[in-house]
């Protein structure tokens, strides 16, 4: 048999279902109808010279990266050059 | 397979294929922010984001699903985000120990404006035991038991298995039923 408490738990779990949809209000509709026209003026503002920048940015960091690279590479060589030197000296003597 | 005939417009930008949009969709969608999010500002907010995402977006919608499924997701991603932005805050603040605890009281506060007034009252206490569910369960349940979407369409809209939105609403009933339960007895006996 149903509880006075069941009872009340049902009730409150069927307390939505008489829910009716809320309208929007017009400031939302407003907010909403100029999404286009925000989206594409955000599009448009964003200056070529900041692209250009960015790019020119990117490709600064990935020459000095490069550059870095190929300077260890050549300390490297020289250094394996150096040791060989060395053991081959000792190996003669 | 679709619902919505003007997405060749929405992709080139036209702003009457979008109007057309907002007229079909906006208020689904505001209804389902707003029973997510329990406030009135929130839900505007969110709603604005969920379109603004939309128009941007839309060339991405390869008509898989139905778009209002589609629109579903993105609510559903924009809610969580704002959710767990909402909690981050909310972890600095002073009562949250307190707010968080799970013996804390339902603290009904949220009067949704669809509620015929004689309901108003348990449906604020609903609404409030809601809130307390972890968050999966907290959107199976609204999406389906308050705004009414199919369970496929929840599926589809949270990125899981059927079975598990079943598993989802189950335990989602089982653990309202308990604080309701609860609250019950401190305060209706």
């Amino acid at each position: 048999m149903e509880t006075k408490q069941d009872q009340w738990i049902n009730e409150t779990m069927k307390s939505m279902d008489s829910k009716k949809a809320v309208g929007i209000s017009d400031r939302l509709r407003q907010r909403l109808e100029l999404i286009p026209n925000e989206v594409s003026v955000y599009n448009v503002v964003i200056p070529m010279r900041s692209v250009y920048l960015a790019a020119a940015s990117f490709a600064l960091l990935i020459t000095i990266n490069l550059l870095a690279i190929k300077n260890n590479t050549q300390q490297h060589k020289a250094e394996t050059n150096l040791e060989t030197e060395y053991f081959s000296y000792l190996n003669q003597l | 397979m679709d619902d919505f005939e003007e997405i060749e417009g929405l992709r080139q930008g036209n702003e009457r294929s979008f109007h057309k949009l907002l007229d079909i969709y906006s208020e689904n969608i505001y209804n389902l922010c707003l029973s997510i999010l329990q406030n009135q500002e929130d839900a505007e907010d969110t709603t604005q984001e969920v379109f603004s995402t939309v128009f941007l977006s839309i060339k991405e919608f390869k008509g898989e699903s139905k778009l209002s499924t589609w629109m579903y997701r993105i609510t559903v991603n924009k809610c969580q985000e704002h959710i767990r932005k909402k909690n981050r805050k909310k972890r600095f603040g002073f009562l949250t120990s307190i707010e968080n605890s799970e013996n804390a009281q339902l603290s009904p506060s949220f009067l949704h404006p669809g509620v015929e007034l004689e309901n108003k009252e348990r449906a604020s206490i609903l609404f409030s035991a809601i809130d307390r569910l972890p968050e999966n369960q907290k959107i199976a349940f609204t999406l389906h038991k308050i705004e009414g979407i199919a369970y496929e369409d929840v599926a589809i809209a949270m990125d899981l298995s059927l079975s598990s939105v079943e598993s989802l609403m189950f335990r989602a009933k089982q653990n309202l039923k308990k604080s309701l339960g609860d609250y019950y007895e401190k305060n209706e006996r």
